[in-house]
């Protein structure tokens, strides 16, 4: 990570090089952009949990607990949504 | 297999709004959904209702979020959705936009994507179902 060309405390400096994770996201939010590195590993995330969450879904386990919560509110799948 | 799609609540709806460090993962799942799956996103109306009262008058916001039910649409609620809404609002203690975009999900056999995942959690929602957008950015 590039240092910054500002001069900083000792205290500050430390935790410039202990933390470049915050130093990143912080800079990131304050260009109202990200870093491709951050962006990539949202988007990596965000499809694995994506999968993750539709393989679920499709599954009988799945329908049968949506059947059961559904009809807690005197709905069922055949409500028209 | 075809891809059902997302369902989104309004905590979902107004990060993506702010264009921010938080839209982050709502624009990944769009484009992920857009060129990769072709599943729909939905938008159900009490969810979309309560983002737009979160985002007050920002209003490039607010203009992000018209543009985003433009190309979505919104899924309305009819008499029984509306009965359904309040009795989990009231049972689960959730607000009726979380409460549409729950059952919504649950109805459509969908994923939810939010930031709510906790508040999801304690009113016993299935957790298997939900896109945990803070979990998103945990470990970073």
């Amino acid at each position: 990570m590039r240092r910054p060309e500002v001069e900083l405390s000792d205290e500050a400096a430390s935790y410039v090089e202990q933390h470049p994770d915050v130093i990143e996201k912080l800079a990131a939010g304050i260009a109202g952009d990200t870093s491709p590195t951050l962006r990539d590993r949202v988007r990596d995330r965000v499809r694995i949990r994506l999968r993750e969450t539709r393989a679920y879904a499709a599954s009988d386990e799945a329908a049968a607990a949506d059947e059961v919560f559904l009809a807690r509110y005197g709905l069922t799948r055949n409500t028209l949504a | 297999m075809t891809d059902p799609g997302v369902v989104v609540d309004a905590s979902s709806l107004a990060e993506y709004a702010r264009n921010d460090l938080r839209s982050l993962p709502i624009d990944e799942l769009l484009r992920e959904l857009r060129e990769d799956t072709g599943g729909p996103v939905y938008i159900p109306l009490l969810a979309l209702e309560e983002a737009q009262q979160i985002l007050g008058n920002d209003r490039p916001a607010l203009a992000r979020l018209e543009s985003l039910v433009a190309a979505h649409g919104v899924k309305l609620a009819d008499a029984e959705m509306l009965k359904a809404v309040e009795l989990m609002a009231v049972e689960g203690n959730v607000s009726r936009g979380l409460a549409h975009a729950a059952l919504l999900s649950r109805l459509l056999g969908t994923t939810l994507a939010t930031y709510l995942a906790p508040t999801l959690e304690r009113a016993g929602f299935d957790m298997a179902k939900v896109l945990d957008l803070d979990e998103i950015f945990r470990g970073e």
